[in-house]
């Protein structure tokens, strides 16, 4: 008999019988030791939340980033979701985490630069949300590692809802209805801050974008996506060897696999010299200046405009930077960027893919919108 | 609640996942002990950074590294009869950039006194092409061209002033991939006595040098010169890299009992 009262709980993995999908099921620790034996199905005491399943795509990585000290719970989802809509939690109740992560444009805000409270401008462009359980460093220089020491920036930063998280629980605490929520998802006693950043970081693992077309290509639907498209997915891998047979966009070394990102930070040679400094805002090494992460192309053709200070309109605009006007004077341009060509005069040249080419890059960057996503009740403002 | 799955580490065991719980004793491991390598990274004589130090090859030319990243494979004990014992699953992503990438741990070696040990620098050729699989083969670590082409053995990438480059540039790329079937290479270390008890669990402190991937000593006609070669992709170039790394990257510098 498993029981569900530790805190401390081990996950098996496992997949529902079609293949297609995997279903991350968080079970309390037993005595199979992991060995495979049939997932239990116990009652859970009374009040103990529930154990959420997570279903992922059968074409993504294993090893998501869940961490033994919040596991997934439907009460503790279902709190994280009512928060991430709640406005109190900014300092003058005007706005949420949603205001800047609208789920119609897959989390994003359609804006250059995210607007906070008052109107403040952010130096940077709010990031889309999704599949970030497998990112270990989180916002576009990597200050924040893991989901709940992330969702503590942008509720308290001046830019941002710029309210400190003991005055957010405090307007929790006056809300009956949160005083339930917490107890439901984390037992009795009043809200606190860590419960709340643990109840953010809990809906947003939940945000998983895996039913693009170019999924079901990849889960073997050869049929969704056009001879174009298809073209553009095989540039989009290749490596450009300056050959007519190795001609390629350079992109999946960092926009790698079915995440599209390899979770590093880069100089993607945007400037000469930098107002922002990217990476090294927190490391403080000088060979990390201009360097920011490497972000998932999920969903990109709703996430524009493009790069951390959003100043490419258009999915056209960001091929035209790669192929035609890197800023090869760049401090600490990365090497496959440095190194990448289709031109048979080879390294040293730009990247040069006609346009053609990066027409049919761009009709493959949009076979990454997921509509399943953006329209998923469960992601969407909850209304009780 | 019912959840309708099936344990998928039934055919892919799961690494790492168990934290925060207690294992349970299981008697038929208690014949077994394990056997762990430790992994310091260094450029010639100094340590290995990422934070843009130069170091400096035989030929003179100049070089940073932003990356160094391997597959560590098929480990095998050997014994004094000449036959070995071959961990199963033994698959290990290193990044030097991980304090956690560096200590290897192989469990389940069956007690006896070994005399040496060897693994394979990348991937055997049957999982290399198998397709995407787990924990350290996961294609999300950065080391797994696509589902057609297999894995990425070992990764070094970084800049050199003397490799080409665009005019505006101080300094061209550094992009070393080395992998596709034909580039994995063995490393032995023959003479290493490793007496693995119920008390004793020895450890390999390896000293891992990047320089050997360009400086070859026994070969100098395998130097890398960048002004010639600064970007390798598998393809024809990728065995003299496998060559020099199988020649010089792992030096042995002791074995800790304990």
């Amino acid at each position: 008999m498993t029981h569900f009262s530790s805190l401390w709980l081990r996950r098996t993995r496992g997949w529902v019988a079609a293949g297609l999908v995997g279903v991350i099921a968080v079970a309390a620790c037993s005595h199979d030791g992991g060995g495979g034996s049939d997932v239990p199905t116990p009652t859970p005491p009374t009040a103990a939340p529930t154990p959420y399943a997570l279903a992922l795509p059968s074409n993504f990585p294993a090893g998501p980033l869940l961490p033994a000290d919040n596991p997934l719970t439907v009460e503790g989802v279902d709190l994280g979701r009512h928060l991430f809509y709640e406005k109190t939690l900014s300092v003058d109740n005007s706005i949420s985490c949603a205001s800047c992560h609208r789920q119609a444009l897959a989390f994003t805000d359609g804006l250059a630069h995210a607007v906070g409270v008052n109107g403040a401008r952010h130096p940077r462009s709010a990031m889309s949300l999704s599949n970030l359980l497998w990112d270990p460093l989180l916002t576009w220089d990597g200050s924040d590692k893991g989901l709940e020491a992330q969702a503590r920036t942008p509720l308290t930063n001046a830019v941002e809802m710029h309210q400190t998280l003991a005055a957010s629980v405090a307007k929790l605490q006056a809300q009956p209805a949160y005083v339930a929520r917490f107890a439901k998802a984390f037992g009795p006693g009043a809200p606190t801050e860590d419960n709340m950043l643990k109840a953010l970081a809990q809906f947003v693992r939940t945000l998983v974008s895996g039913n693009s077309r170019y999924d079901r290509y990849r889960r073997g639907d050869r049929s969704v996506l056009s001879a174009d498209e298809v073209r553009g997915l095989q540039l989009f891998i290749t490596h450009p060897t300056g050959t007519a047979l190795g001609r390629g966009g350079n992109c999946a070394d960092c926009h790698a696999g079915d995440l599209q990102t390899n979770h590093d930070f880069v100089n993607n040679g945007l400037d000469r010299t930098f107002t922002d400094l990217g990476r090294a805002v927190p490391t403080g090494l000088p060979s990390d200046q201009g360097k920011f992460r490497i972000p998932s192309l999920r969903n990109i053709a709703l996430t524009g405009p493009y790069m951390h200070d959003g100043r490419f309109a258009t999915l056209e605009d960001v091929l035209a930077h790669y192929n035609e006007h890197i800023e090869y004077g760049s401090p600490n341009l990365d090497a496959n960027i440095l190194n990448g060509t289709n031109s048979p005069l080879g390294i040293g040249q730009p990247l040069g893919l006609t346009d053609t080419e990066k027409k049919q890059i761009v009709l493959f960057l949009k076979t990454l919108t997921d509509s399943t996503f953006i329209q998923d009740p469960r992601f969407s403002q909850p209304t009780d | 609640m019912k959840l309708p799955v099936r344990a998928w580490a039934l055919l892919l065991p799961l690494v790492a996942l168990a934290a925060g719980c207690k294992k349970d004793a299981d008697p038929a491991t208690a014949a077994t002990g394990s056997v762990a390598l430790d992994l310091t990274h260094v450029v010639g004589t100094a340590p290995l950074a990422f934070d843009g130090t130069s170091y400096t090859k035989a030929d003179g030319q100049t070089f940073q590294v932003t990356k160094f990243k391997y597959l560590l494979s098929n480990v095998e004990l050997l014994r004094a009869d000449g036959t070995a014992y071959a961990a199963p699953e033994s698959y290990y992503l290193v990044d030097a950039a991980k304090t956690a990438t560096l200590h290897l741990v192989v469990p389940g070696v069956p007690l006896a006194n070994y005399t040496g040990l060897r693994f394979v620098v990348g991937v055997d050729a049957a999982r290399n092409t198998a397709g995407a699989q787990t924990g350290a083969l996961d294609p999300n670590n950065d080391l797994y061209w696509d589902w057609t082409t297999g894995y990425v053995f070992l990764k070094m990438e970084g800049t050199s002033p003397q490799a080409p480059h665009a005019a505006a540039a101080a300094a061209g790329g550094l992009r070393f991939h080395v992998g596709d079937n034909g580039t994995q290479r063995t490393i032995s270390f023959a003479g290493a006595p490793l007496a693995v008890t119920a008390t004793q669990a020895p450890t390999l402190h390896l000293r891992v040098n990047v320089l050997a991937l360009f400086d070859n000593a026994g070969a100098p006609s395998k130097n890398i010169d960048f002004s010639k070669l600064s970007d390798v992709m598998g393809g024809a170039s990728a065995p003299l890299l496998a060559d020099n790394y199988a020649a010089g990257l792992f030096t042995l510098e002791r074995v800790a009992t304990n």
